[in-house]
């Protein structure tokens, strides 16, 4: 199957919304979205941090799973 | 990510990996993220569970990536497995891109004015201590009025040098013998102004502790052993050569006791069990 046609499928399914089948984003609007609103969930391992902690960098969250 | 963040290690940058599905304990997930050389000592590296951000929504296929300025703008987000539609590793030329601009020295969201030059060259993180000199210079001879946004520039360089010296404590944990001298190099961005206090302190502490020595001590030991594994290639490796490493790396456990370099030996061996 190509991956426009499993795309299409998992947009049957409902398994994803237009956008992400699109282009692979979430969807809405995110243009006035901050590192404020990051909910930073559990501390589980590396360094603690708090969301003040991440002002004046560069930062990269990651979803994931396993 | 993880050598991204490795690779990144004392820029302004910071990766928050957050862990969005029920299938895993915690401890699975910090024995996975270990084995794949996720350090609990790294000073840039965060591992949460559940994290989210309240705009995004549909990011159930995961990895799903959020990349955010030095202003804390969410510049770029998107899904990355391809079979997704995602962008794969796209978001590395972002945080490369977006650090291009980052300021050395963060200075806070709020423009400067009068003092626009002098937060220019601070914020450069360039000849630290001349500047430092001179702010100091002025806000003693400011009055009420003139002395607002130079106490603005002031907190927001203690801030700077708390986040300094935050940063060189975590380095006890993952290059003890290095603690001495980033707060040298720490202590001479400050030198001769008003932040030096606690860096003095600090370095005066470290200078004279038995236990950072002693840490430094068994890193050097920890260093050799490593390196003596590393110099033989992985698919050559024969399980004797990895359990004698192993062995000797518990010995190095006991002598380091609860010292926090213990955390980079741990994690080193969960690599190899």
């Amino acid at each position: 199957m190509t991956r426009r046609g499993l795309l299409a499928l998992l947009l049957v399914l409902g398994l994803i919304g237009p956008a992400a089948a699109e282009e692979g984003v979430s969807p809405g609007d995110t243009s006035k979205s901050t590192i404020a609103q990051l909910q930073l969930g559990e501390y589980w391992y590396g360094r603690q941090i708090e969301p003040a902690d991440l002002t004046g960098k560069v930062v990269l969250v990651v979803l994931w799973g396993s | 990510m993880v050598g991204l963040a490795r690779r990144l290690e004392g820029k302004p940058f910071h990766l928050v990996a957050t862990h969005a599905q029920d299938i895993s304990s915690r401890k699975e997930v910090v024995a996975f993220a270990r084995a794949n050389g996720f350090a609990g000592s790294s000073p840039n590296m965060t591992i949460t569970k559940n994290g989210r951000h309240p705009d995004l929504e549909g990011t159930g296929f995961m990895p799903y990536y959020m990349v955010f300025d030095h202003a804390g703008k969410l510049r770029h987000h998107h899904m990355g497995g391809s079979y997704h539609g995602g962008d794969q590793l796209a978001m590395v030329a972002w945080v490369d891109k977006l650090l291009k601009d980052a300021p050395a020295v963060w200075l806070g969201a709020e423009a400067y004015d009068v003092h626009a030059k002098l937060a220019a060259k601070l914020a450069s993180g360039k000849g630290l201590a001349a500047s430092l000199k001179k702010l100091d210079g002025l806000r003693a001879a400011a009055d009420a009025e003139g002395r607002a946004e130079l106490d603005r520039l002031h907190a927001a360089m203690v801030a700077w040098r708390d986040r300094q010296l935050s940063d060189v404590a975590v380095r006890e944990a993952s290059a003890p013998s290095e603690v001495v001298s980033s707060l040298k190099g720490l202590q001479k961005e400050v030198k001769g102004s008003s932040l030096g206090g606690p860096v003095d302190a600090a370095l005066a502490a470290a200078t004279g502790s038995k236990e950072l020595a002693a840490a430094a001590r068994v890193e050097k030991a920890f260093r050799k052993v490593v390196k003596a594994l590393e110099r033989v290639k992985e698919d050559k490796r024969t399980d004797a050569l990895v359990e004698r490493t192993i062995e000797k790396l518990d010995a190095l456990l006991e002598e380091v006791g609860d010292a926090p370099f213990r955390q980079t030996i741990e994690d080193y061996l969960a690599t190899l069990r």
